[in-house]
């Protein structure tokens, strides 16, 4: 550290240190770091509400079967449907989800780790959000198959969904906190595979509610169908809520 | 790994200052980082200065208070 003004940097040329001590002066912020995304997240929720559009933020590690979700979800036809799929490179996963007739947009985040709400505005306004396209429907909002970071990104949904596969381990709500308190749903996924994996469910849900005592749960299995009954169903009465902060986990 | 993204956030925030307040150089960022925010204060001390260098604040160092909540704010700025 530098000792004339205790600057992080470790040498540097000091030519400027004259005027420190007659200019240095405090200048408050008072700005949430965040600001900037939660401001863009305030409008898509806002547009999302006007056109009475539920919108869910799945997330999750990669290769718990988001996709795999969605396209069960959207081949039922139940809902009108579409989807905006984050990864960071391809569009295998939105090319995948077209198939089944529903609109989808892909986000390349490259280096990034999430979606923010920036790029979820632009993606909704390719779909045609706010134009008529998807009004009275679901937004499914695929993020960056990564249990860490797209918590922190408010992208205007009405609730995040965090999907757990029983391959994972049943300890992840604790390992990773932060995205089972921002979650209002877990899916347990692949449970047909529960007889050849050791796998915990009663600990599982045990630790997912110690962490977030109201969050709700479902296990699915996308290859028997087990549970999508009860997620179906979850979507309709999440469409007839009031899609307001008080839903939003 | 969006400690990166959060960085860029507040280089932004410090910049859009700078032009309100007229300041050249910050010496000192403090920022309240809540126990929820999900945001580790060694990747964000460790992000800053790659993510500032050539900024006007290149030299600063960062303060934190910390909360247990889910606050992620820039408080004050100490600037010449």
């Amino acid at each position: 550290m530098c000792d004339t003004c205790g600057c992080a940097a470790e040498t540097h040329a000091h030519h400027h240190h004259k005027d420190h001590d007659a200019e240095k002066h405090l200048v408050k912020v008072e700005e949430d770091i965040l600001s900037e995304n939660n401001a863009f997240a305030e409008a898509n929720r806002r547009l999302l509400e006007q056109h009475k559009i539920l919108a869910l933020n799945l997330v999750s590690s990669p290769g718990s079967g988001k996709t795999t979700l969605l396209a069960r979800t959207l081949s039922s036809k139940r809902f009108l449907s579409a989807v905006i799929e984050g990864d960071q490179s391809t569009d295998i996963d939105a090319e995948r989800l077209r198939a089944t007739g529903a609109p989808a947009v892909q986000i390349n985040t490259g280096r990034g780790c999430h979606l923010d709400a920036h790029m979820v505005g632009h993606a909704m306004s390719d779909l045609g959000i706010g134009k008529g396209a998807l009004d009275g429907g679901v937004l499914f909002i695929e993020n960056v198959g990564n249990l860490v970071c797209p918590a922190a990104f408010d992208l205007g949904e009405a609730a995040k969904v965090v999907l757990l596969s029983v391959t994972e381990g049943e300890d992840k709500p604790l390992k990773y906190p932060d995205m089972f308190r921002a979650a209002k749903l877990m899916i347990v996924t692949k449970s047909d595979l529960l007889p050849y994996v050791q796998f915990d469910m009663d600990r599982c849900l045990g630790y997912a509610k110690k962490i977030n005592p109201d969050i709700e749960h479902f296990v699915v299995s996308s290859t028997s169908g087990e549970g999508e009954d009860a997620w179906m169903d979850w979507l309709d009465r999440a469409r007839c809520m009031p899609r307001n902060k008080g839903f939003a986990a | 790994m969006h400690e990166m993204s959060l960085c860029a956030g507040m280089l932004r925030i410090i910049e859009r200052q700078a032009e309100q307040d007229k300041f050249r150089r910050v010496l000192t960022v403090r920022v309240e980082l809540g126990e929820y925010a999900g945001v580790s204060e060694e990747s964000l001390c460790f992000c800053f200065p790659i993510m500032a260098k050539g900024t006007i604040a290149e030299e600063a160092k960062l303060e934190f208070t910390h909360t247990l909540d889910q606050a992620l704010r820039i408080i004050d700025l100490d600037v010449v």
